[in-house]
């Protein structure tokens, strides 16, 4: 099965993408095998952000979307990420509930991920999953993250392009706006329409978007993706903006948001190791105040510690 | 101990739509640490393959209420079709023990009744997935 790899995931063997996926995400010196195998990822299948609060209807719209996208002929690859349980580890992954009606389509392929720790609206493996799938011939791959708040744009280094949902009569949804997660968006949706003074909400967002901190312009749009009203525009509105950052250099912007990401990871890595009183860590900290280790090999342990061990 | 949570599909075959049962034990093996992919009822054993297959499970569970347990011995046919033999089956709820032999001849590893305390329950599907793990076809050598 394995010398072909590569050659299986691109002829659509969901069998091996499956498994393929579980390695990626897993981590570890296998999952490191796994992804030179494949090669380099097949960036022109877009990658594509749905973020936004808990319950904002991203599962409900992108059930909607897929069936928008298949009309189109596009095929479309999802992975859904819920929290994992701060207690056990464990989770239940239910978003592909509300897409269950793709289930017997060959063309649509749903792929539920737990969130396993991670803090930032992905999960921590997501990004090695996607290279998977960019092996595989999907041609869209949407993301929904756990339900974000303010702090939760890690999707942004990991999608070529975000579309963040929101409701009405939510304050808390302005709140997130201004506090960043709008930044993010290259496509805002105001969804639940359907439901009192919506006008007035999208209303709203535009005038956040003015905000000065906001240079570029987002369209808005309204859906009711309980019924798919609205959704076709986004449909088209999603495949024009990824036909467009393709010619643009998406491939640019991913990379830098990826340098950036590491950035912050570092930085966020840093305060842990100093709070978190991790064994390995101590251990290791321990032998270079013993002068028994110089503390570049020190570091170099550690990671190699962290980076084996999944 | 496995080094990943094990992955459960918790689903429900047939016409029989009750899922407090089936949430109750999903719930449980989360709180056991593992991954457990919930889904509506009324799935059809093409269904739950392609789920077990696409979701990469270790282990299926399946509540059954009426009669729907006995679509089971044709989901065991099915799974080994699309050649996911190593993936253990459970089956949980109101199974008669004559059937529950016919179950188990088919190769479903496990009839839990009502009353099977949760502990016990998670205790054994997490074995399952270990074993499934082991013999789960190798994707790199
Ligand atoms: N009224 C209304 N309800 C919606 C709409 N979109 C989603 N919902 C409902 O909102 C709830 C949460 O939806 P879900 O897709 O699971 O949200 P998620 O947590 O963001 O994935 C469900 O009960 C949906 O039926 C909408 O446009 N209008
Ligand atoms: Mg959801």
């Amino acid at each position: 099965m394995s010398s072909d790899l590569g050659a299986s995931l691109r002829r659509g063997d969901r069998a091996v993408l499956a498994r393929a996926i579980s390695v990626a995400e897993n981590g570890g010196a296998k999952a490191q095998a796994l992804l030179e195998r494949i090669g380099p990822a097949n960036v022109s299948h877009p990658v594509v952000g749905i973020t936004g609060t808990s319950g904002a209807g991203k599962s409900t719209l992108i059930d909607q979307l897929v069936a928008e996208l298949r009309a189109r002929d596009q095929t479309v690859a999802v992975v859904a990420i819920d929290p994992s349980s701060p207690f056990s580890g464990g989770a239940v992954l239910g978003d592909r509930c509300r897409m269950n009606r793709h289930q017997a389509d060959k063309g649509v392929y749903i792929r539920s991920l737990s969130a396993r720790g991670g803090t930032g609206g992905v999960s921590a493996g997501v990004d090695r999953v996607i290279q998977v799938l960019q092996a595989s011939p999907f041609d869209l791959i949407l993301v929904e993250t756990v339900g974000a708040g303010q702090s939760e744009i890690d999707i942004r280094g990991i999608a070529d392009t975000c579309i963040v949902v929101c409701t009405p009569n939510s304050g808390d949804d302005i709140q997130a706006i201004k506090s960043g997660i709008l930044e993010i968006a290259d496509i805002l949706v105001a969804n639940k329409s359907d439901l009192a003074d919506s006008n007035k909400n999208v209303g709203q967002l535009i005038m956040a978007q003015s905000l000065p901190s906001n240079a570029r312009p987002i369209p808005v749009l309204s859906t009711i993706a309980t019924t798919g009203e609205g959704v076709d525009t986004l449909a088209d509105r999603l495949l024009e903006l990824c036909g467009s950052e393709r010619v643009t250099g998406a491939n640019d912007l991913r990379a830098s948001a990826r340098r950036r990401l590491a950035g912050a990871v570092a930085r966020k890595l840093e305060r842990h190791l100093i709070d978190a009183h991790d064994d390995d860590f101590e251990q290791i900290a321990a032998s270079v105040h013993r002068g028994e280790c110089v503390i570049d090999e020190a570091a170099a342990r550690w990671v190699r510690k962290v980076t084996d061990s999944g | 101990m496995m080094q990943t949570p094990p992955r459960v599909l918790v689903t429900k075959i047939g016409l029989d739509g009750h899922d407090r049962g089936s949430r109750l034990v999903a719930a449980a093996l989360r709180d056991a640490g593992m991954e457990v992919i919930y889904t509506p009822p009324w799935q059809d054993v093409e269904d739950v393959v392609r789920l077990a297959q696409d979701e990469d499970v270790d282990v299926v569970g399946i509540s059954s209420l009426a009669t729907d347990h006995l679509l089971v011995p044709g989901l065991m046919v099915a799974l080994k079709r699309a050649h996911l033999d190593h993936v253990g089956v459970v089956v949980g709820g109101i199974v008669p023990h004559d059937e529950e032999a016919l179950l188990i001849e088919a190769g479903v590893s496990r009839v839990f009744h009502p009353g099977s305390p949760m502990e016990e329950i998670a205790r054994e599907v997490s074995q399952l997935a270990a074993n499934a793990r082991q013999q789960a076809p190798e994707l790199l050598d």
